[in-house]
């Protein structure tokens, strides 16, 4: 079971997190959450359940080129 | 609260469409730029609390698709707390749900009495933001940092007041802050109109209802799109297309598509699609999402009212760091003009093969952007221009394509002749359709356009980024590809046009920044065709006839494509 987490992060802190399913720059809370043995972190429940259904299955774990 | 009837939930949902336009034709009416006043180029919307947009207008489908993202990052970004009556936030980083570094977000918090109720928003396309070229389209940027002064959220007025640091900043580095001043103003302008209607709206029905109304809007068109998603045959949709070049290298950068229709549920899997270009033809994740949202919206029921709900059943996937998501620091100003309707064609044509006759061909995908700046010889002032010309849209299963419209994010005017020359040292000497240009067809695709200018200023400073100048928008079930488009120049004293490669040496000859042009210097602007829908030979004469009295085909192509004779 997942997990809102806040990013807590400085007012200055220019670093990006992005969500490992669809991508998306997370600004400041983000869901965490255990999946395929690895702690994830998505912008919202809801990619966390694409990605176990369609990410995991054809084996497009979270990367980028 | 108890559900709203149909009728209020109607007439609260066109109070607030009305709203939007009534803030669209302020911006139109007011503000110092081409790009506003004649182009349109903006979008005007509104916000619940929560950053789910609850209204809109027929404004440009890319700010659209990607508003939602912009303020939802703004309000996470500074807190709900931070926000009081009379401030604006302005917002323009591509990093932070904005779809390229032009596009500016301002945003104004609505209050009713002590108590945030909504927001209303303006993003609009500032025609000059600094960077390293005029008009801030800087074709060969390979960082962020090239594009122009990157705004992430934050106050430009504050309960009424400028915050002058911020202005100071901006105003600096614009090269027309005159015109970036007079813009701004017009964008502010038309939150303040939205401000009072939403009092107007809240005094009407109270805050209860007035939130309870946008979510039952936001619902109501979830549960529609999901329904029209149920219609499309489930399966798994292959397409793909590419950029032709990156404006810093010759190579072409691939878009590589799988949607999956899924019950009441799309799914748009880009992850296969190339690694981020050197140079600014990525696209923004919002951009990639709101042309994936366009292509659905365009096949589905056209009375789905267009807020966060209809988008909730549309889902992405897409890897950072690739053409369709750029990880910072890669430039991305060309991702929304020219890659944007590229990725939408090809969801549309993904989508040709589950829904074909909801489907169209491709259309021009190229904004023909052309920008230029200089001395004005008859005022003494740095001007700054951002241009774009419209092509031919793709036909479909019921009628010929549209000719000379923007792309598909962009639903922009086309700057008359007239305005040009009032406004800036160029002489007009060809506006016309392009015969033959549109993929031929049952149904035909429209038209592009070709504009000769002619420099009578001493020297103007142009930049260009087009694309589709040798690809070719396809055609569907039959129907043929529309032509490319193309960018020439022809020095005073030369006999004939050439590229920009030929004749300055520039690496793409579509894409480059700051060549400058003498006065009696030419350049032709071209804009492709859309392609075609189904078999030529299936085309009625008597629609041929017309084509060819009309001048839109010529009589050797309606006997080749048509085996017509006249």
């Amino acid at each position: 079971m997942g997990e809102w987490i806040d990013k807590n992060v400085a007012w200055y802190d220019q670093s990006m997190t992005y969500c490992a399913c669809c991508g998306l720059v997370i600004p400041k809370s983000y869901w965490e959450a255990e999946v395929g043995g690895n702690s994830l972190v998505f912008c919202k429940p809801d990619c966390e359940r694409l990605y176990r259904e369609h990410r995991l299955p054809e084996g497009k774990k979270n990367g980028s080129a | 609260m108890e559900k709203i009837d149909s009728v209020t939930l109607s007439v609260i949902n066109n109070a607030l469409i009305n709203a939007c336009r009534e803030m669209g034709t302020a911006m139109m009416r007011t503000s110092y730029s081409p790009i506003f006043n004649e182009g349109l180029d903006f979008s005007c919307i509104i916000f619940n609390p929560q950053a789910e947009m609850i209204g809109q207008a027929e404004f440009c489908p890319t700010m659209l698709g990607s508003a939602q993202y912009a303020v939802k990052w703004t309000i996470e970004e500074l807190g709900l707390d931070s926000f009081g009556p009379g401030d604006v936030i302005i917002h323009n980083d591509p990093y932070r749900g904005q779809c390229h570094m032009p596009e500016h977000l301002v945003l104004k918090p609505v209050f009713h009495g002590d108590e945030l109720r909504c927001f209303v928003g303006n993003i609009a396309h500032l025609g000059e933001i600094g960077g390293m070229a005029p008009g801030s389209f800087a074709a060969d940027a390979t960082e962020v940092y090239q594009e122009g002064l990157r705004l992430p959220p934050v106050k430009i007025m504050q309960r009424g007041e400028y915050v002058k640091d911020v202005w100071r900043i901006i105003l600096t580095n614009h090269r027309t802050p005159k015109t970036s001043w007079g813009d701004l103003h017009a964008m502010i302008g038309s939150l303040n109109i939205a401000e009072t209607r939403m009092h107007e709206l809240l005094d009407r029905y109270g805050p209860e209802m007035f939130a309870s109304a946008g979510e039952q809007l936001l619902d109501y068109s979830e549960r529609w799109m999901r329904s029209e998603i149920s219609e499309i045959p489930n399966g798994v949709y292959r397409f793909e297309d590419c950029m032709e070049d990156d404006g810093v290298t010759d190579q072409p950068v691939w878009m590589r598509l799988k949607l999956i229709v899924k019950d009441d549920e799309i799914i748009a899997d880009w992850t296969d699609s190339d690694p981020q270009s050197l140079g600014p033809v990525n696209a923004t994740f919002v951009v990639t999402a709101a042309a994936t949202y366009s292509a659905v919206l365009h096949v589905t029921n056209k009375d789905i009212p267009v807020n966060s709900g209809c988008y909730r059943p549309i889902r992405l996937i897409t890897n950072p760091g690739t053409l369709v998501n750029v990880r910072h620091p890669g430039p991305s100003v060309g991702g929304n003009t020219e890659t944007h309707p590229h990725l939408q064609n090809v969801v549309m044509a993904a989508l040709s093969q589950a829904v074909p006759e909801r489907a169209a061909a491709a259309e021009a995908g190229t904004a023909c952007n052309f920008l230029f700046g200089g001395v004005h010889p008859e005022t003494g002032e740095y001007y700054t221009n951002y241009h774009f010309d419209g092509g031919g849209w793709g036909a479909t299963a019921e009628h010929d394509g549209n000719s000379v419209m923007c792309p598909v994010n962009g639903n922009c005017r086309n700057t008359p002749a007239e305005v040009l020359e009032t406004k800036y040292p160029f002489l007009t000497l060809e506006y016309s359709l392009r015969p033959d240009s549109g993929g031929d067809g049952k149904f035909r695709g429209g038209l592009g356009s070709k504009r000769v200018l002619r420099v009578v200023g001493p020297e103007i400073t142009v930049s260009a980024l087009l694309d589709r100048t040798r690809t070719h928008p396809w055609g569907l079930f039959g129907g043929g590809q529309g032509e490319s488009g193309s960018l020439l120049v022809k020095k005073k004293g030369d006999s004939e046009f050439r590229t920009f490669s030929e004749v300055y040496g520039t690496v793409s000859a579509t894409k480059f920044t700051r060549i400058a042009l003498k006065e009696g210097d030419e350049v032709v602007i071209s804009s492709p065709g859309g392609g075609g829908y189904g078999p030529p030979a299936e085309r009625p004469a008597e629609e041929v006839a017309d084509d060819v009295r009309q001048g839109l085909i010529s009589a050797e192509a309606a006997r080749a494509s048509y085996g017509y004779e006249s």
